[in-house]
């Protein structure tokens, strides 16, 4: 029997996820043979952590309900865990991952097109079949669509051009940290064959700053491209936002801004298919205290 | 064509005629050589005479060392009725034997009078424990034919199963710093210092001159033995007092819990249990180092004398 794709359904922190057009899980184990003099290879055994992967691509469709914000306005999920599942069968089946971060989140968009999510997780807890087989329990964010005329992308030392396209990309990089099971002499006098589990990381830390890449096409009008040197030696911030709203209503659906991000690249396009283009790529540092100025 | 050289798979390393799962090995042999200068003949030249190099002349037997890097399996490691049931190959302990150790093979070669110096391992989360011995050799080495042996499966002592316990001066590490305590590595050290014996004029025997063994000592006796553990982890012990205890109260620990200890409870990776390595002493070193990509590291070391 198999399942087709309107028997699915991709569960994350309770709520059931809107306008998923992929998810990919997996999970690898790193093995070390053992080599021994005189015999050579006997055996393999794991030498690193257990490491599972999910990648979920989306439309967006609604307001992210994976970009909660904390008090302090920062992304939830850069510190907090995130679960869920894969749901098929009238949900009684699926593959499920606990106690995983979020390693990547980004966001594309071209003329013409609603934005594109794709969010990678890395899972540090269970992961597998039979893991976090519950329906969703919180409800969707309101379904609201975007379309050409209500996506801006503005930058605040220049006015920016007729825009074709953007991306927008948070790379969080993870640092965990396992330990050694910890228990008293007791357990080892009376338990001839013990089960403990050193699987999992006993801290999961983001590694700050956050790189924050936005990059944007823009048709070329009046916008002219630096001159290489005055950029370097100059070496201004700037502040991109990305807004995308409703079509309908104009309510704000997702925000996406860089500040103080440096412009690192300019690149100039120019070819018989289509008008002159000119692309700008924005790099930015998110920190944890000390806010970039 | 030929294979002067040996291979991995075919140099096995058997000690006290027992085959080991060694990973690497390292055996080296030296005598104790001095050069011997005199007075050489008298120059007229200088009205005196000239030293003269004669010969490099022994002061001593020959003495090696063999280092081994080995995994640690149930089958010469044992915990029964208590206590530790180690093979004699990498047990130091008080009360332990003062016997050679005959009958090892490293590769192609072949030698007896072996003493065991030193065994440690590493203990890490999602690591095979990986031990050290160490032995000291007196006499020579021979050649000896390539062997090699089977062994089907292994079941080494590893991370995944094996835990620890760490208490400065008796108390619980999260007690002394009132914070969760976690340990992401655990070394294990135990030496045995050894004295050598030798007979007087044992030098002069004919044996000399017939074999290429030297003088063998007559008694290689354990003079002292010492563990340490070291752990790192995410606290260091405060309050460490000059006697290198933790002096938590208004009055230093009473006897019984002046000590510090750490333990290491290894089992297999199929969760059979393989054995428990303690040192209970005093903290003789502590250390914190904070860098940039890296969480804070404390390192904590713990000294036992045994002996």
């Amino acid at each position: 029997m198999s399942y087709s794709n309107y028997e699915q359904t991709v569960i994350v922190n309770s709520v059931a996820l809107s306008g998923v057009t992929n998810v990919e899980g997996s999970y690898s184990i790193t093995e070390t043979p053992i080599k021994v003099a005189g015999v050579g290879f006997i055996d393999a055994f794991p030498d690193a952590p257990l490491q599972g992967n999910f990648r979920i691509s989306r439309k967006m469709v609604s307001r992210d309900p994976l970009l909660p914000l904390s008090p302090g306005g920062k992304f939830l999920y850069d510190e907090n865990e995130i679960s869920g599942a894969i749901l098929y069968d009238n949900g009684s089946k699926g593959f499920g991952f606990t106690k995983a971060r979020m390693s990547q989140y980004s966001v594309s968009c071209s003329v013409g097109d609603i934005p594109d999510i794709e969010t990678d997780l890395t899972v540090y807890g269970e992961l597998g079949s039979g893991v976090l087989i519950e329906p969703a329990t919180i409800n969707h964010p309101d379904i609201q669509f975007p379309d050409q005329s209500s996506i801006s992308v503005s930058v605040d030392d220049f006015t920016a051009d007729a825009i074709s396209d953007f991306s927008y990309s948070r790379r969080l990089n993870l640092e965990p940290v396992y330990a050694i099971h910890q228990a008293d002499e007791v357990d080892f006098t009376q338990t001839l064959n013990i089960d403990m589990k050193n699987l999992e990381p006993v801290q999961v830390d983001t590694q700050y700053p956050i790189e924050t890449d936005i990059n944007f096409t823009m048709i070329v009008d009046e916008y002219e491209v630096r001159e290489i040197k005055d950029r370097i030696q100059a070496a201004p911030k700037s502040n991109v936002k990305i807004e995308i709203r409703d079509s309908k209503t104009n309510e704000m659906i997702n925000a996406f801004t860089g500040s103080n991000v440096r412009l690192i690249s300019e690149s100039i396009n120019s070819s018989i298919d289509g008008e002159m283009a000119i692309s700008l790529t924005y790099k930015g540092y998110e920190t944890l205290h000390n806010p970039v100025s | 064509m030929s294979k002067p050289y040996l291979r991995f798979e075919d140099g096995k390393v058997s000690l006290g005629n027992k085959d080991l799962m060694v990973q690497s090995a390292s055996l080296s042999i030296s005598p104790t050589l001095e050069p011997e200068r005199v007075y050489g003949d008298v120059d007229i030249n200088i009205v005196g005479a000239k030293t003269e190099f004669i010969d490099f002349a022994p002061l001593d037997g020959l003495k090696g060392k063999l280092d081994i890097s080995f995994m640690i399996t149930d089958e010469l490691f044992g915990y029964s009725n208590g206590v530790n049931a180690i093979d004699k190959l990498f047990d130091i302990r008080d009360g332990m034997g003062e016997d050679p150790i005959h009958g090892n093979i490293v590769g192609r070669y072949f030698f007896n009078n072996m003493y065991l110096t030193s065994f440690s391992f590493s203990l890490a989360p999602y690591r095979v424990i990986q031990a050290n011995a160490t032995y000291d050799i007196y006499g020579t080495i021979l050649k000896t034919v390539d062997r090699r042996f089977q062994e089907l499966s292994i079941d080494p002592a590893h991370g995944l199963k094996s835990f620890g316990k760490v208490k400065a001066s008796n108390t619980e590490m999260s007690a002394v710093n009132g914070r969760q305590f976690e340990v992401s590595q655990m070394d294990y050290s135990i030496t045995v210092g050894r004295k050598v014996h030798n007979h007087i004029r044992d030098s002069e025997h004919t044996s000399l001159s017939t074999n290429a063994n030297g003088v063998a000592p007559h008694r290689v006796s354990v003079e002292n033995i010492e563990v340490e553990m070291m752990i790192e982890a995410n606290d260091i012990a405060q309050k460490l007092s000059q006697y290198g205890e933790y002096h938590g109260g208004n009055a230093r620990p009473v006897e019984l819990n002046r000590n510090s200890s750490i333990a290491a409870y290894l089992y297999s990776m199929n969760g059979n249990r393989i054995a428990k390595f303690q040192c209970e002493g005093k903290i003789q070193e502590q250390s914190v180092s904070l860098g940039e990509g890296n969480y804070s590291r404390g390192r904590v070391v713990v000294k036992q004398i045994v002996k």
